[in-house]
């Protein structure tokens, strides 16, 4: 179904809520894939199995839908059910280290999938390595601090929208900001100062 | 000097600090080498980790037409084999005439067999609408003797009322009864003094001579049955 004029997505919410529209969900699935792939990606540092958190994340939309309250961005909601998956997959991993990558496959297998724009190749193996130096430092913060770092630097979400996301207060999430970006700073310096 | 704090270097790194205190921040900036310092360090972090948001390639969908791989190879698989089957069967098979036997013959057993579940059908429908009409009349039966103990528990339970009401009344009334026999008693026992008391005085207002009548007259004046004493 194709509607004339652009709905919003908690309009598109509301249909999937009321009348079971599948063609406003796949609206929204259409909209929203990618930012939500690419948040998994970041906290878990794995695209592949990201793609299957993004899409057991709609499924959960799509199975939770009822308990969706209209008065809410659905963003925010959406992004608090994708972020609970990453915890969960995170928080497994923990739990049965055998199931987390070791850290040169799994670079191996990250690099694999991130493709240069630059159109020397030297510039481009240049920039997949600082993009692999980049995805380390950040796997290697608290969860906490990673997830406002990405939110804010990658998704652009304002500080009082990761704060509603979050459930936290405002200077909460400038404070985690701060203490990500501080610790990435450390992490990453190194690698900084080889590359001038 | 007072320094901003941390989370408002974060508001002015991402642009979230309204102008009056992004120009304050600016303006400290100039004058504070440790703070111009830190957000030096901060916004060259910022920049590398832009480097990450040019490079990362999400892995594209899974086309749809991988699934069905597996399928259309089965699906050849098996259309070889049955492609197989009919050769082989169309060279070795019986003769024309052998297949009409045959088919009659299945045929008779087929309506022989269709027939007899027919009667089975039948049967077992016949016994699940008997059963059908037991249960509801049993359910009807049940129905109607609880009705019928209901009515009679009710009726029972007027008739107890209106016994109930006519002793009421009934004791009411030997009650009023024993009341207004007492009063009467009263009445006459006072009746009775009266009538003694208007003798007595009647007695004596008369004259002994009169009060005492000759044995002639008394022999002429017909004497009572129980004459009254007068004490």
């Amino acid at each position: 179904m194709t509607w004339p004029f652009t709905i919003t997505d908690e309009q598109a919410m509301w249909r999937v809520q009321n009348s079971d529209d599948h063609a406003a969900f796949a609206r929204l699935v259409e909209r929203w894939e990618t930012p939500i792939q690419r948040l998994c990606a970041r906290m878990t540092g794995d695209l592949h199995r990201a793609e299957d958190l993004a899409q057991e994340a709609f499924a959960r939309v799509f199975a939770k839908r009822h308990a969706y309250e209209p008065t809410g961005k659905f963003s925010t909601w959406l992004w608090r059910i994708a972020l609970n998956l990453c915890r969960d997959e995170l928080r497994r991993w923990q739990r049965r280290p055998e199931l987390a990558l070791d850290d040169s496959e799994h670079g191996e297998g990250g690099s694999a999938e991130l493709a240069g724009t630059t159109p020397s190749p030297d510039q481009a193996v240049a920039a997949l390595e600082q993009a692999e130096v980049v995805r380390r430092a950040l796997l290697k913060l608290p969860e906490h601090y990673r997830t406002v770092v990405v939110l804010r630097h990658y998704e652009g979400l304002k500080f009082g929208e990761i704060a509603e996301v979050l459930g936290i207060p405002d200077g909460t999430v400038k404070s985690r900001m701060n203490e990500g970006l501080s610790r990435l700073a450390v992490l990453l310096r190194d690698w900084q100062a080889a590359n001038g | 000097m007072n320094h901003p704090a941390p989370e408002t270097w974060m508001a002015f790194l991402y642009a979230e600090l309204p102008a009056a205190a992004r120009e304050d921040c600016e303006a400290h900036l100039h004058v504070c080498p440790g703070c111009r310092s830190s957000v030096e360090t901060w916004r060259a972090t910022m920049t590398t980790l832009d480097a990450d948001h040019a490079t990362l390639k999400l892995p594209r969908r899974r086309p749809a037409t991988v699934a069905w791989r597996p399928v259309l190879r089965w699906a050849l698989a098996a259309s070889v084999v049955l492609a197989a089957g009919f050769l082989a069967g169309r060279s070795t098979g019986p003769s024309r005439d052998d297949v009409k036997r045959e088919v009659a013959a299945a045929r008779e057993q087929i309506t022989a067999e269709l027939a007899k579940r027919h009667e089975t059908d039948l049967q077992a429908l016949g016994a699940a609408t008997l059963t059908a009409a037991a249960t509801d009349n049993r359910r009807f039966f049940a129905d109607f003797t609880r009705q019928l103990n209901q009515a009679r528990s009710e009726e029972r339970r007027d008739l107890l009322g209106a016994l109930q009401s006519y002793e009421d009344r009934r004791v009411m009334d030997y009650a009023e009864l024993r009341d207004g026999l007492k009063l009467l008693a009263r009445k006459t026992g006072t009746g009775f003094r009266q009538t003694e008391d208007q003798l007595t005085l009647l007695a004596n207002y008369l004259p002994a001579d009169d009060a005492a009548p000759s044995s002639s007259n008394l022999k002429d004046t017909p004497q009572p049955a129980n004459p009254i004493k007068i004490p």
